[in-house]
């Protein structure tokens, strides 16, 4: 009997100790992970949580009045469907595209120089660092040459010629138009002066143009949607 | 003596299951508190092979243990001294004794039941 006491007693201070631990080393884990931001830092990380939840306010918004236009009777929600596409479309660049924005005109620049100089040539990797950059800065159109610029679209250098939508690109001088919202930003600000710096070490000028009329062609190529996913909690940063 | 052993997992689960987190500034606190009663735990096993097992003892020092460990340490905190060290030394040490002595008081009695 004083033999099971005494397990008892041992089970009981047991139990407290393994208690002690298992407390000891989720607070260990816990203090690990330190939010070391400064006062600055946790500002921008505030105003970008709060444009994102902008953003997604106004696209709720945007899908609750659709919902509710389809709610309607049967002709005005085809209308509306079919409105839903032509927006899609759109946006996707399946459709033609009118409006104000920026030209850029990419020339060939010739040194007066005493050795022979290759023609300059406009490489894959320099057209996509523009695009990208003109994405960053700017939500747009773009198209190059007569070929439609979309999220698949293939910019690739095949035997020292550009092909972009698998469409042979014509040699310099190569036109790139935008158009957006804000394409004027582009021109105004120094967002495209790094990449135009590097159009200039391969012998090729940019320049920037502003129109009040331009219009973009609608992508024709085939769409390969096999390996596209939704991507979900989309920052914007 | 499955039983303590049961306890001892028992403890933990309980403890990982409700979540119960120390705030980092008196994490040294518990972990000194660990070691008094560790220290308590292996001081009654040994006693209990001793045959000088007390239950009042055990249970008091148990807590008086442990209390004893955090004040050290929270008086060593507010003084600016390490104080929490002497706790660690000394408990340290008589954790250490104990289990010799409990080592060898197993072995002993292991090699005469081989005798036997």
């Amino acid at each position: 009997m004083a033999k099971h006491k005494v397990y008892f007693n041992f089970t009981l201070v047991m139990i407290i100790i393994g208690f002690m631990f298992a407390i000891q080393y989720q607070s260990s884990n816990r203090a690990q992970s330190k939010d070391t931001r400064t006062i600055w830092e946790l500002r921008q990380d505030l105003l970008k949580s709060q444009e994102l939840h902008q953003t997604l306010l106004n696209e709720i918004e945007h899908y609750e009045s659709k919902l509710k236009q389809y709610e309607i009777n049967d002709f005005d929600s085809k209308i509306t469907l079919n409105k839903t596409n032509s927006d899609l479309r759109l946006t996707a660049g399946l459709s033609e595209v009118y409006g104000e924005g920026i030209l850029i005109t990419v020339n060939p620049v010739f040194i007066g120089s005493a050795e022979l100089q290759a023609y300059p040539i406009l490489t894959a990797d320099l057209l996509t660092r523009l695009i990208n950059q003109i994405n960053k800065s700017i939500t747009a159109a773009i198209s190059v040459g007569d070929e439609r610029i979309i999220l698949t679209s293939p910019i690739r250098d095949v035997n020292e010629q550009l092909y972009v939508n698998h469409q042979p690109l014509p040699s310099l001088p190569i036109e790139i138009k935008v158009i957006g919202k804000n394409a004027k930003i582009l021109m105004n600000s120094n967002r495209l002066s790094p990449i135009i710096d590097e159009f200039i070490i391969e012998n090729l000028e940019v320049t920037l143009e502003y129109r009040s009329y331009l219009k973009l062609p609608a992508y024709y190529g085939p769409l390969f949607v096999n390996y596209i996913e939704v991507v979900e909690n989309i920052r914007s940063d | 003596m499955w039983l303590p052993v049961f306890g001892l997992i028992l403890g933990v689960v309980l403890g990982l299951l409700t979540d119960v987190t120390v705030p980092a500034e008196y994490a040294s606190y518990l972990s000194i508190a660990v070691l008094a009663a560790l220290d308590t735990l292996f001081g009654g096993i040994r006693a209990h092979l001793q045959r000088n097992y007390d239950e009042i003892v055990f249970v008091t020092g148990f807590f008086f243990n442990i209390i004893l460990a955090a004040s050290l340490a929270f008086l060593g905190v507010h003084l600016g001294v390490d104080l929490y060290l002497a706790a660690v030394f000394a408990f340290g040490v008589r954790l250490f004794q104990n289990i010799a002595v409990i080592r060898r008081i197993l072995l002993q009695k292991w090699t005469s039941v081989k005798e036997k």
